[in-house]
């Protein structure tokens, strides 16, 4: 049931921390984006302007499609398309297929753009189109035109966003500083980043309490089960006991009859019966676990339990790897082989063997017999109260190896069990 | 014989006094941990005592230490494996019973417990030795039926098997170490559980 819970918060948590990626991922993809796109529409303004926003003679207010005002801009395919037209601004679109919109062309924001613009010809000469920076020196502004002519739009030295382009036959690099604009991008970022911190460990508090709230009845439930079989098997022990006696006493009084015997037979039955279901409650994730050394108390059950197979002419073999130690209460692995050895004795034909084996980093224990069943997975077998047919001298309850899953499954172990060309075999991994 | 039975349950009680009063017993009945007490006092003798673990009033834990001093054998009966394998360690009763169990069970306990109680016999192995009537492990460590059963097939060499058997090994190998025995029960490979001398630490 502990578990179950730790799985409910975990996957929870998840798909929380999926979820407040994948928007928190979206959103700044879009703010750098549009914060490119509109760096993008400045660049693009200049080039309009050939490099310059003083050049005298073109506002951009007049700006028309470019192939009538500036053919060589077209010809390079810098500039976008008119799409709408109004006082204020205009909204353009790219060449890469997104919306921009340019702001009004008002003295005050060409003032406040810090650009440059470095004219470079064929023969590699550098002629300086316009400068109005103060972080950087001109001869910086040179060597980084020289360094960006070969490229298109982008992102250099952080903040700064480039373009080339051409007129007149010469390449053009305009390099803006964008990092006032870029500013509110990186603290969205921040913001993201310590926000989606903040509702991970929230969220994580938050389902650890839903967890308990929204377990608690079914872990009650769980424990009063368990109570409740408790407390039933030992209400059956007194009656039972009794019972026996009062048979016993009749028998000797009157003499056997088939009445007496059958209740004497009832009287076994009911009482294998509690003592499976004792066993049941017993063995609960609490028990205390120690690195048991497997291999000698299985070598020592086998070997105990020889003269039982003889008993009923079954060639018990067994092979067992040394010096395994396994982390399990010894009470829980001697039921668990116990079952297996008796579930042999029941159901083998003329042999049945053990494993015992180290499995990468877990232990692989198999039981296998010879058996009339048919061809199949027999899974049920783990089940409460599902006896197989052909079990040879029926007798129990069939609770012996739900007790063991029911074990192998509280050390987080796995199990199965299967009938393949009549031998039937047990796996069980710890 | 003379048998005590303390029992809170009364149709146990009826039931297995008649079913021992049927084999020449004489059973006497009581219900709670006082009555224990009332009868021991009153000089009432018994040959041996079957107690309840769980009893009222007194419990059979504080019982068994009178009971002992008066050399009355005691039988517990539990329903609980565990305790029965936990009070093992300790306790001065000679033999538990596990409820549910079958009459046999108790008749053939109290049997063995008689006859070991007046037998004159003493297990010996190595400086290790038993004196069966004693019910001690070399006179200082109380001992339960089921311990003195595998010390007894142990040094006969039989096959050691059995409900309890594993915690009986480590009962006995416990006591055996609080004695500062250098004598322990020991799984051996071909030859199932023996009593093997060990090296001083």
């Amino acid at each position: 049931m502990n578990k179950a819970r730790k799985k409910f918060v975990l996957l929870s948590e998840l798909s929380v921390i999926l979820l407040l990626a994948l928007l928190l991922t979206a959103i700044n993809v879009i703010s750098f984006t549009r914060a490119a796109d509109e760096a993008d529409m400045m660049t693009e303004r200049i080039a309009r302007m050939n490099g310059s926003l003083d050049t005298p003679g073109q506002t951009p207010q007049d700006m028309s499609p470019p192939n009538e005002n500036n053919p060589d801009a077209a010809q390079d395919g810098v500039v976008g398309q008119k799409t709408k037209n109004d006082r204020s601004g205009k909204a353009f679109r790219l060449n890469n297929g997104r919306f921009g919109y340019m702001g009004p062309n008002s003295p005050e924001m060409n003032s406040s753009l810090r650009y440059f613009t470095y004219s470079i010809d064929k023969d590699g000469n550098v002629e300086k189109i316009a400068f109005r920076m103060s972080a950087i020196s001109e001869e910086d502004a040179e060597n980084w035109a020289l360094s960006l002519q070969y490229g298109k739009t982008g992102w250099t030295n952080d903040s700064y966003r480039y373009r080339v382009y051409e007129v007149n036959k010469k390449t053009y690099v305009t390099v803006i500083d964008q990092s006032r604009e870029l500013w509110p991008c990186y603290r969205i970022l921040i913001i993201s980043i310590i926000g989606g911190a903040v509702m991970i460990i929230i969220s994580f508090v938050a389902f650890q309490f839903l967890g308990r709230k929204l377990f608690k009845p079914l872990e009650d439930a769980d424990r009063k089960q368990k109570q409740f079989i408790a407390k039933l098997e030992n209400e059956f022990k007194m009656p039972l006991t009794v019972i026996s006696a009062d048979t016993e006493t009749l028998e000797r009084q009157s003499g056997s009859n088939d009445q007496i015997k059958s209740i004497d037979k009832q009287v076994r039955r009911m009482t294998r019966l509690v003592n499976d279901l004792g066993a049941l409650s017993i063995f609960d994730e609490s028990e205390n676990k120690t690195k048991l050394d497997i291999s000698d108390l299985m070598t020592a059950m086998l070997e105990n339990s020889r003269p039982k197979f003889e008993e009923k002419n079954l060639k018990l073999s067994f092979q067992i790897e040394p010096g395994i130690s396994v982390c399990i209460s010894d009470n829980a692995f001697k039921k668990v082989l116990g079952e297996l050895i008796s579930n042999s004795l029941k159901f083998s034909v003329s042999d049945a063997g053990f494993t015992l084996a180290r499995h990468k980093d877990r232990v692989k224990l198999i039981q296998t017999n010879d058996t009339k069943l048919p061809d199949g997975g027999c899974d049920q077998i783990f089940d409460r109260f599902t006896m197989l047919e052909n079990a040879e001298g029926t007798s129990g309850a069939g609770l012996g190896l739900s007790n063991v899953k029911d074990i192998v499954r509280a050390n987080d172990g796995r199990l199965s069990a299967a009938v393949k060309d009549g031998r039937m075999t047990i796996s069980i991994f710890l | 014989m003379k048998i005590l039975i303390a029992e809170q349950d009364r149709d146990f009680s009826s039931a297995f006094s008649t079913l021992l009063g049927m084999e020449q017993h004489t059973v006497t009945t009581v219900y709670d941990g006082t009555q224990v007490i009332t009868r021991l006092e009153t000089n009432h003798t018994f040959d041996i005592a079957v107690v309840d673990e769980a009893l009222p009033r007194i419990n059979a834990d504080k019982l068994l230490k009178p009971l002992f001093d008066r050399n009355i054998p005691v039988i517990v009966l539990t329903s609980e494996k565990l305790t029965a394998s936990r009070l093992m360690d300790t306790a001065l009763a000679n033999a538990y019973l596990t409820l549910p169990f079958l009459p046999s069970d108790l008749t053939g306990t109290i049997e063995r417990v008689m006859k070991r109680k007046n037998s004159t016999d003493i297990l010996r192995f190595e400086d290790v030795y038993i004196k069966l009537s004693e019910y001690m492990l070399c006179g200082s460590i109380p001992l339960t039926d089921g311990e003195i059963e595998l010390f007894a097939d142990l040094i006969s060499h039989k096959q050691v098997s059995g409900k309890h058997m594993e915690a009986y090994i480590s009962a006995l190998n416990s006591k055996l170490e609080k004695l500062n025995k250098n004598i322990r029960i020991k799984y051996l490979i071909d030859e199932g559980y023996r009593m093997v001398k060990i090296q001083n630490e």
